[in-house]
């Protein structure tokens, strides 16, 4: 009887490093799927919309999503810290000359400047990037039906518009312009849902 | 009186080996506060995103003869006709909204507006909502936009031309959720 306490005792596990590890893991898992999941860039400023319906995430497997971001900065106070507004947002203006940004998941930012000349090169990049997906789901669509690629015309993967509030519209209208070319069918845009 | 104290000695060795094989509830709640820390301060409150299918004005892409099939087959819609209504949005300096056609009625801006996109807005949901009565049945609209024109100010075309709100009644309408984009010269 009374050594039995004492043997228990000295069979222990101590459970609390091991925990303590655990918890370290799943800290830095969840950190490391809440970035892979954010595709959607946070430095696009979408324009509110009273009419955008709410997104129901369950319907869609797949998706391609495009950021159209104008490249910003924070605005700064004298001594150099940036200005917060009262809900502790930082001020962000426009970095000067105006540059905006395509971010298309799986590929590589194509940055260029607010200039004619600058943008067809921008767009044109962002096209190849989309050529590629587009084959890409060619394949997988000629492979999923059993038919040729050269018959799959249609794809019915929807392409997600995220376009900054500053962003010329002839941008935007070109790139569904071009992705409705490519084939892709399904073209949305984003937008704050706006309650009034 | 043997069989009492056997009993108690079961007990007890039970009681030995639970204390052994029990869990500690201390750390585990340590971990759930961290988790719930951790999600506490990682929320960050986002203004909702939503969204909204667009389409091209016919025949400006290889793509839309496609649609136009379709539509022929669909038993619904057996005679899928163009839109008729359009609204021509031309930008002025700084991409911002210059004038304002629905058809052929050109929108003059709301004088009780102090700012001039929100004066156009405000004609131009009162002009969409006529239209809408003079065209129940219809769902579709065409926009066409200057190149130079801002995001968020098309998008408050777009939305206008979407849903509005009566000011009668302050009830939404859904007005032409179909929206088809074009471009000006």
């Amino acid at each position: 009887m009374a050594s039995s306490p004492a043997g228990s005792n000295e069979m222990e596990v101590n459970l609390t490093p091991l925990l303590d590890l655990v918890l370290q893991l799943i800290m830095f898992f969840l950190a490391c799927i809440n970035f892979a999941a954010d595709q959607a860039s946070s430095n696009v400023q979408l324009p509110m919309s009273l009419s955008a319906q709410e997104i129901q995430p369950k319907t869609e497997s797949e998706f391609i999503l495009i950021n159209i971001e104008l490249v910003r900065k924070d605005r700064l106070a004298p001594n150099g810290e940036p200005i917060r507004t009262s809900d502790n947002k930082t001020v962000r203006d426009p970095v000067e000359p105006r540059a905006f940004k395509f971010r298309i998941i799986g590929g590589a930012e194509i940055t260029f400047l607010d200039r004619p000349d600058q943008k067809s090169i921008g767009l044109g990049r962002a096209m190849s990037r989309m050529k590629t997906l587009a084959d890409t789901l060619r394949f997988r669509i000629a492979a999923r039906e059993k038919i040729d690629v050269s018959k799959v015309k249609e794809i019915k993967v929807p392409i997600i518009i995220r376009g900054d509030v500053e962003t010329e519209y002839q941008l935007i209208y070109q790139l569904i312009q071009q992705c409705k070319s490519l084939g892709f069918q399904r073209i949305e845009l984003r937008a704050y849902t706006k309650n009034n | 009186m043997r069989r009492r104290r056997h009993r108690v000695k079961v007990d007890s060795a039970s009681g030995g080996d639970f204390s052994s094989t029990s869990i500690f509830v201390t750390p585990m709640l340590d971990m759930a506060f961290q988790i719930l820390a951790f999600f506490v301060f990682t929320y960050n409150p986002v203004a909702l995103e939503g969204q909204f299918p667009i389409s091209l004005v016919q025949g400006e892409t290889a793509g839309e003869e496609q649609n136009k099939k379709e539509d022929k087959t669909s038993p619904d819609q057996p005679t899928e006709l163009k839109s008729t209504l359009t609204i021509e949005v031309l930008a002025r300096e700084r991409g911002r909204i210059g004038s304002i056609r629905v058809g052929t009625v050109r929108i003059e801006p709301a004088s009780e507006e102090a700012d001039r996109t929100e004066g156009f807005i405000k004609s131009l949901n009162k002009e969409l909502l006529t239209l809408k009565d003079q065209n129940p049945t219809e769902d579709r609209i065409s926009i066409k936009a200057s190149p130079t024109l801002r995001w968020e100010e098309m998008m408050r075309v777009i939305d206008s031309a979407r849903r509005s709100v009566d000011p009668k009644t302050q009830a939404r309408r859904d007005l032409f959720p179909r929206i088809s984009l074009g471009e000006l010269d």
